[in-house]
């Protein structure tokens, strides 16, 4: 079993790319013999500073299969806060940029993992796994429907205080994939937008644009959101494509 | 559907105070801080409001500016209230208001080291807006004011999210009844919505906090009751932000509050994705 990943990134609009708060990784190895494919995204939450660099970490700490379910993403999780902590520490802040350091950096994290035929995910926040074959939607997680997309979920924390509870918002899923699978890795605008067009009885997937067309990601996005469908955010999609 | 208009960069809100500054303020303030003047009290709602906001809008490459916010200030004279470098200055962008606070006060608190302890840091407050008390209270005056630059704000925004007017006052004027400039300044309007006037009373009356009643009937005073009235029904947004602040806020609550915190309701005003667990 081969599989193929691509992403699709776009910053919100009226944002620098450089603004863009959603993190990506992919360990990019095809799994055989039993060794493991990563692929993970985080969502930083843009009323925190210094999120960017924490999705960042989260992201690449599960792709090295490190944060592998809810148990060692506590165990791992002080060793990422501390490096968090040394490193806005050691800038030099002006007094507003310090208070809100103070309060910490916020991400969702989704993962998943692929070994042999089956695929793992663990999630915390409202980015969104959807598992398609075919012309069905065999799973959605961790949110199942719009309606339950709201602006302010309960997120990954930079301060252990602010987690109260990781472990049982931590939640974790698992299925099994067949040869033209596709693993959707979604941040909350376009996964909202995904579970809308399900909703309605269409096939979202068959929207976006096929691996290799990276030419046309802006226009994508521009489109769903000049047409009111697309919530003005940061818009990660990682696509994980089962080949034979 | 009103009070959804995206705040942004390019289509920022406007943010307006009205500050007490009359010889009344010299009072002692009723609230958990009994021994405080009501003046020291106005002055550090002021000063954590702007500071709350200022925060809000700071990113890693700076302050951005999704709100232009002014303070008028009311007493011996009406008008623009800043101290330091912004004194004299109208709505100011938020990113200057960050930059120019007319003095930073070193204390010291407790921060997460990452790990579960805690260490000690130095930090800076700022301070744009310093106590005053002097002289009557013309609140009909001052909404007549805020009406000329909030429209004045609403004819170069017409299609952005309404200006906010937040009166902090003890709630008794002295140049008449305020409710007809109070209802004047409610209905100037942007295509998203009315203009939104939310009151904060500091009163020497120990009476219980309360925030965003629904009726005026257990209110303590007439002064409570006349601010209750000039105060807008909370939107959709503040309701949920209001209720995710654990108040069990019914319908037809007002944006009022009686010797309490107007800032949780400061964070209705969405400018991304806010962690339920940020507090």
């Amino acid at each position: 079993m081969r599989i193929e990943s691509d992403v699709l990134w776009v910053q919100k609009a009226g944002n620098a790319p450089s603004e863009n708060e959603d993190a990506h990784a992919c360990s990019g190895v095809i799994p055989s013999g039993g060794t493991p494919l990563h692929a993970a995204v985080a969502d930083g939450a843009t009323e925190s500073l210094f999120s960017g660099p924490w999705a960042r970490s989260l992201a690449q700490a599960y792709v090295q299969g490190l944060l592998q379910d809810a148990r060692a993403l506590l165990e791992v999780l002080p060793g990422l806060r501390r490096a968090w902590h040394e490193d806005v520490g050691a800038r030099e802040l002006p007094w507003y940029a310090r208070e809100k350091a103070h309060q910490g950096a916020f991400a969702t994290l989704l993962g998943v993992s692929v070994v042999g035929s089956t695929w793992t995910a663990l999630a915390v926040g409202d980015s969104c796994l959807f598992h398609v074959r075919g012309d069905v939607l065999l799973r959605a997680f961790p949110v199942e429907t719009s309606e339950a997309l709201g602006t302010n979920p309960y997120l990954v924390s930079t301060h252990a205080a602010r987690n109260a509870g990781l472990e049982e918002r931590a939640v974790s899923a698992t299925g099994n994939l067949q040869p033209g699978d596709s693993l959707l890795l979604m941040t909350d605008a376009l996964a909202c937008w995904f579970l809308l067009e399900h909703e309605a009885g269409r096939q979202p997937w068959r929207r976006l644009p096929p691996p290799g067309a990276a030419a046309r990601h802006d226009a994508f996005v521009e489109e769903l959101r000049g047409a009111g469908r697309l919530r003005n955010d940061d818009v990660t999609l990682l696509r994980l494509t089962v080949g034979a | 559907m009103a009070y959804t208009a995206e705040i942004s960069r390019n289509h920022p809100a406007s943010i307006l105070l009205l500050v007490d500054q009359s010889g009344s303020m010299d009072d002692p303030f009723g609230g958990v801080s009994g021994s405080r003047k009501k003046s020291e009290g106005v002055a550090d709602v002021t000063n954590r409001l702007l500071q709350n906001l200022v925060v809000r809008c700071a990113r890693e490459d700076g302050i951005r500016d999704y709100f232009h916010v002014g303070v008028l200030g009311y007493g011996e004279r009406v008008g623009p209230a800043f101290s330091g470098s912004l004194a004299g200055r109208g709505l100011v962008p938020i990113s200057e208001i960050g930059h120019s606070p007319a003095r930073l006060e070193e204390r010291v608190r407790e921060r997460e080291d990452g790990m579960g302890g805690l260490v000690k840091e130095k930090v800076r407050f700022p301070i744009w807006f310093e106590p005053m008390a002097n002289g009557p209270t013309p609140m009909c005056e001052v909404l007549r004011h805020a009406m000329e630059l909030v429209g004045g704000w609403l004819r170069e925004h017409p299609v952005g999210f309404p200006p906010l007017v937040v009166n902090i006052s003890d709630g008794q004027p002295t140049d008449g009844d305020p409710t007809p400039a109070a209802s004047a300044l409610r209905r100037l309007r942007s295509a998203d919505g009315e203009v939104l006037l939310l009151n904060v009373h500091l009163s020497s009356n120990p009476a219980t906090p309360i925030q965003f009643p629904d009726t005026e009937a257990g209110l303590p005073d007439e002064h409570a009751q006349l601010l209750f009235r000039l105060s807008s029904p909370l939107t959709p947004g503040m309701h949920v932000a209001a209720r995710e602040e654990g108040h069990s806020v019914r319908d037809g609550a007002r944006g009022f509050v009686f010797n309490a915190d107007i800032v949780s309701l400061i964070k209705f005003l969405n400018i991304g994705t806010r962690p339920s667990n940020l507090g």
